[in-house]
């Protein structure tokens, strides 16, 4: 970034038992959308009435009523707010000081400012998959990235991760080969319920009845966000997209529904606004041997928003404040996501079974005793036989 | 009567495909090949698995020459049809020159089975085949005769009827029994009462073809000048299989092999699923594009990443194909040809997919062609493409077609050990920091294969065009068509890889024949024939469709005709045209058949006398 961290002015408060955080914003990173200020339980921030270079305006902290809690920093889809330990503050329980945000080193922040609109939720989501993945014990070079095309698509392009940003539809088959050749890492799927469910949906079915070891996270806006507001197989019906200007007639899918049905072993709903309840939900799925499949509701302003004229992504989000209802461990036929109605959410299904590569092990075994080798890694370099 | 020499034997068997006549024509091929002759095999089966019994179009065959010379084709027209009902006779006897045997299982000669066929009139009664050498065996009652005292129901004695036409074939041709024996002994081993019974009526006809008259006398064909070795016959498909694996084995890369049934290519999953003990990691996907993305994926992995179809399947793979073009990662993809569009013929041959293999992607998307001209090649072939892919990484196209996939040969296995070495690295050649993905190989032009799971070499590659310099997404234009070019380049260089190519015959004269892939045979045993003759005529066969050899325009000029024969509609002539830039005559068959060797001789003799059109096809 061209304009370095403007770093608000210290509090005056006595000093406290627990030196209080400090908060930085990224002044030139902000597109203004409000989340921050709308969801900080404190109402420490406000937006500036002054405006960045993009004009929008970022947000100002109030020093005094921040207790460093952390939810700006995860809900903020452009990465432009955290949380610093102040200087000389107590190490916590052994942990280095936090001097950046919680996605670094896992996030390209060179990659930034990202294509996503002002607004968007898939920033907010891949905010919470960094913070899970910085905290689920897998090693970094352990982890494989692979999406499809979309908007969400693009999330393979800003990790610092191995990443595979592969044609549309075709994430999971090409994890799937990544998966199996290489069993010893956790490949990720990222992509759009258009990617994911319409062109590529034979696979997500195919790759859950065989209880593949991916994680799947799907961002939900119920459009196809990249191409201009077309219907997907999420779109309610009513709801109105550019190839649905009268309001969609199809059915749409329940995707939770659709994933348990098929054989996943990991299904859980969470909307972007749920940033801590998603973490810990990603943080559970990859740590899933099986098919783990975690939808994400996220606001698209630009199109599902606008085009059904329901207001900017921070109406979406009290959206889902006001309207979400969390029931952990429902019967998934039950949350189907009816348009502007209530949204389901929670810990659907969490279940152990063998996965493909068991199963395949399992059958080979007993076919062939001692003779079979399980899959494993192929070997690095310097050790191919002659 | 003393046995009659002879130099080469095509004998077909055809009946309806609940006849067991695969296994028949498989079983014979492998005695053949045990007696050390040298041979060629067409097996042509009907596309539904079991068509109504008698009818024409359930009609199944299988073709095979054998001799003791080298064969190269299974032969023009059989010198002995075995038809086992009168559906098999109406299909086939077309194909008979006058003279020929014709050996009949009278008892299918019934009024029901002789009106399903279209007969009109019984041919045994009524003169049709008063130009052939007719042999009637009521092959159903003796097979019957010989099993009575078994308890087998009727359609199990039934079944039983092609292993007593096969040990006439043996006695005929004096085959040993003892390679069939086996297999019933390993194929019935569980079931006493079946192994039992085939093998009587094995023997019961091999007994039958001494004793009764009608078979005069039998037939000999010299042993094949065959160097020694360990041979195996084995289809085309097999040979792929091998071939994959054997790269896998020499480049020290796990084969990951994904694919979707589909004829005339699933034994070739078939056959690598079977090797899972040996290390090969097979994935039947839920279609054609997850295969080969999972392919892809696999070979982001580290592993060599092949995917196998035919024409419908690559169709769809078309995507994928771009994909890997653009990330650069090692890709082979066999396509077993058959007759298109669309569903066309499944089970039939053709070469019709060259112009798909070679274009059939959006924007500019160059991959390597290459083709094997016989069943065996299917194996130097695979194992070339996965070499190239692994060195360039670029996808490599393999085009076998059905009549190579199915038809076999005897092959000599090669040892493991004296197959070329594939040297592949995965070194980043740099440290963390200055590691670039798309930095590239100076001489191949291929950028490190860095395989996910190094640490601090994390890197983000895609179907997105990439700056030519730092790898990052770029949508600026001049790196856009820098890319383009650089993508060009890189195939362009793997010519370096092709070997000189070997002319039959004399280096220039009157025509020269060019071919590729599955007509080798016809067109080879054709031009030794013209040339024997004393006809100026010399054939090259292509195995790299793309780049083509350096040296085939310095080839070609010193020819003033040029004939291409091809299973399809010109192809070849048209790439040739349009890179040589002279005239060809093409020369088409697309009947789901392959080539015989009379139908290039002769359009060969009518090109000399100027008979071809200019640039004809
Ligand atoms: C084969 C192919 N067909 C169509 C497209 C165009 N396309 C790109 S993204 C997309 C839809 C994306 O929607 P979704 O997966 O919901 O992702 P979002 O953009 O909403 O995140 C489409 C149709 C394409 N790139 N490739
Ligand atoms: S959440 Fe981020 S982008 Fe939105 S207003 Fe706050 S700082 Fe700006
Ligand atoms: S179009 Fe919609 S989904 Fe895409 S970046 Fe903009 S707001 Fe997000």
């Amino acid at each position: 970034m061209d304009t370095p961290n403007k770093e608000t002015t210290p509090g005056t408060s006595p000093a406290p038992r627990r030196v209080k955080p400090k908060l930085v914003v990224d002044w030139e990173r902000c597109k203004g959308c409000g989340f921050c200020v709308e969801f900080c339980p404190k109402e420490a921030l406000d937006l500036s009435g002054d405006f960045n270079r993009k004009g929008y305006h970022p947000p100002v902290v109030d020093d005094a009523k921040c207790v460093g809690c952390n939810i700006c920093e995860l809900i903020c889809p452009e990465f432009s707010i955290f949380c610093k330990d102040a200087e000389g503050a107590p190490a916590r329980k052994g942990k280095e000081p936090k001097k950046t945000h919680l996605a670094e080193p896992l996030l390209r922040m060179d990659r930034m400012p990202h294509i996503w609109c002002p607004g968007c939720g898939i920033g907010t989501t891949v905010n919470c998959f960094t913070v899970a993945l910085s905290q689920c014990g897998i090693p970094r070079e352990k982890i494989g990235l692979v999406s499809g095309i979309g908007c969400t698509g693009r999330v393979a392009g800003y990790v610092n991760l191995d990443s595979f940003h592969t044609t549309h539809g075709r994430a999971i088959p090409f994890a799937t080969g990544l998966a199996l050749g290489n069993p010893d890492m956790k490949v990720v799927v990222y992509s759009g319920d258009g990617d994911l469910t319409a062109i590529g949906g034979n696979h997500f079915i195919h790759a859950a009845r065989r209880n593949m070891n991916l994680t799947v996270i799907l961002v939900n806006n119920f459009i196809y966000g990249m191409t201009g507001g077309q219907t997907a197989p999420t779109t309610p019906i009513d709801a109105k997209s550019s190839t649905s200007p009268y309001g969609a007639s199809e059915p749409p899918f329940n995707l939770a529904h659709l994933a348990e049905t098929c054989g996943a072993t990991y299904v859980a709903r969470w909307t972007a606004l749920h940033t801590r309840q998603l973490t810990r939900a990603m943080q559970e799925a990859l740590n899933k041997k099986g098919f783990s499949f975690i939808e994400i509701i996220a606001p698209c302003p630009t199109l599902f928003l606008r085009l059904n004229k329901l207001g900017d992504g921070l109406s979406m989000m009290r959206f889902f404040r006001d309207n979400s209802e969390i029931q952990n461990g429902a019967d998934t036929r039950s949350v189907a996501i009816p348009y502007q109605g209530k949204i389901v959410l929670g810990k659907f299904v969490d279940k152990e079974e063998p996965t493909w590569l068991d199963r395949m092990n399992n059958q080979m075994s007993k076919a062939l005793g001692t003779r079979h080798v399980p899959y494993g890694a192929p070997k690095k370099e310097g050790e191919a036989k002659s | 009567m003393e046995p009659l020499e002879v130099s080469a034997v095509t004998i077909r068997v055809a009946g309806d495909s609940g006849d067991g006549i695969q296994l028949t024509g498989s079983q014979f091929t492998a005695s053949t090949g045990l007696a050390g002759n040298d041979l060629a095999t067409f097996p042509d089966y009907p596309a539904e698995i079991r068509a109504p019994a008698g009818t024409t179009y359930g009609v199944s065959g299988y073709q095979i020459q054998f001799s003791g010379l080298d064969v190269l084709t299974p032969g023009d027209d059989p010198d002995m049809l075995v038809a086992f009902n009168p559906a098999a006779l109406k299909v086939n006897l077309k194909d008979l020159r006058p003279g020929a045997a014709v050996l009949v299982n009278t008892d299918a000669f019934t009024d029901a089975n002789l009106k399903k066929a279209g007969w009109s009139a019984d041919p045994l009664k009524d003169g049709s085949l008063s130009s052939y050498r007719v042999l009637e065996v009521p092959v159903g009652m003796l097979t019957a005769n010989a099993l009575k005292d078994l308890a087998l129901s009727a359609p199990q004695a039934g079944r039983c009827k092609n292993f007593f036409v096969l040990g006439i074939l043996y006695w005929l041709y004096e085959r040993p029994l003892e390679p069939t024996l086996a297999f019933i002994r390993r194929t019935f081993a569980k079931k006493p009462l079946l192994l039992e019974a085939n093998t009587r009526v094995l023997q019961a006809g091999n007994a039958f073809a001494e004793t009764e008259e009608l078979f005069e006398r039998t037939y000999r064909v010299r042993k094949a000048p065959i160097a020694p070795g360990t041979y195996r016959n084995l289809t085309g498909n097999e040979a792929a299989a091998l071939g994959l694996a054997a790269a896998a084995e020499r480049s020290g890369h796990p084969l990951f092999y994904a694919s979707y049934p589909i004829t005339p290519a699933s034994e070739i999953l078939q056959a690598l699923a079977k090797m899972k003990p040996y290390g090969v990691r097979t994935f039947q996907a839920e279609d054609e594009i997850a295969a080969v993305v999972a392919a892809i994926g696999a070979s982001y992995g580290g592993h060599l990443g092949v995917t196998g179809t035919s024409g419908p399947g690559l169709a769809l793979k078309t995507e994928a194909v771009g994909l890997a073009v653009m990330a650069e990662l090692p890709l082979v993809v066999v396509d077993v040809q058959r007759g298109g569009p669309s569903t066309g013929l499944p089970t039939k041959t053709e070469q019709a997919d060259l112009l798909q293999a070679l274009f059939g992607r959006h924007g500019e998307s160059p991959v390597c062609v290459l083709a094997p001209a016989t069943p065996g090649e299917c194996f130097s072939s695979a194992f070339e493409a996965c070499a190239l892919a692994m060195k360039y990484r670029v996808p490599v196209l393999v085009l076998s077609d059905g009549y190579l996939g199915n038809g076999s040969e005897p092959w000599k296995v090669p040892k493991l050990a004296e197959l070329p070495k594939i040297d592949v690295s995965h070194e980043p050649g740099c440290p963390p920091e200055s590691f670039l993905p798309y930095r590239r190989d100076p001489e191949t032009l291929a950028r490190p294969w860095v395989v996910p799971g190094m640490p601090g070499f994390e890197h983000r590659i895609g179907g997105l065009e990439k700056d030519a310099a730092t790898g990052q997404v770029s949508y600026d234009a001049e790196n856009h068509e820098a890319m383009v070019h650089l993508r060009a380049e890189k195939v362009a260089r793997m010519a370096r890889e092709i070997p000189a190519t070997s002319v039959l015959g004399g280096p220039d004269g009157d025509l020269l024949v060019v071919g590729w892939g599955s007509t080798y045979g016809a067109i080879t045993t054709a031009v030794r024939a013209l040339r024997a003759e004393g006809k100026k005529v010399s054939a090259v066969h292509l195995r790299h469709l793309n780049p083509l050899p350096p040296d085939l325009p310095g080839i070609l000029k010193r020819f003033p005709k040029i004939l291409v024969p091809e299973m399809n509609l010109g192809q070849l002539s048209w790439l040739l045209r349009a890179h040589i830039l002279r005239p060809i005559e093409g020369f088409s068959k697309v009947q789901g058949r392959p080539f015989k060797v009379s139908e290039i001789r002769e359009r060969v003799l009518q090109s000399l006398a100027g008979e071809g059109g200019a640039d004809g096809r």
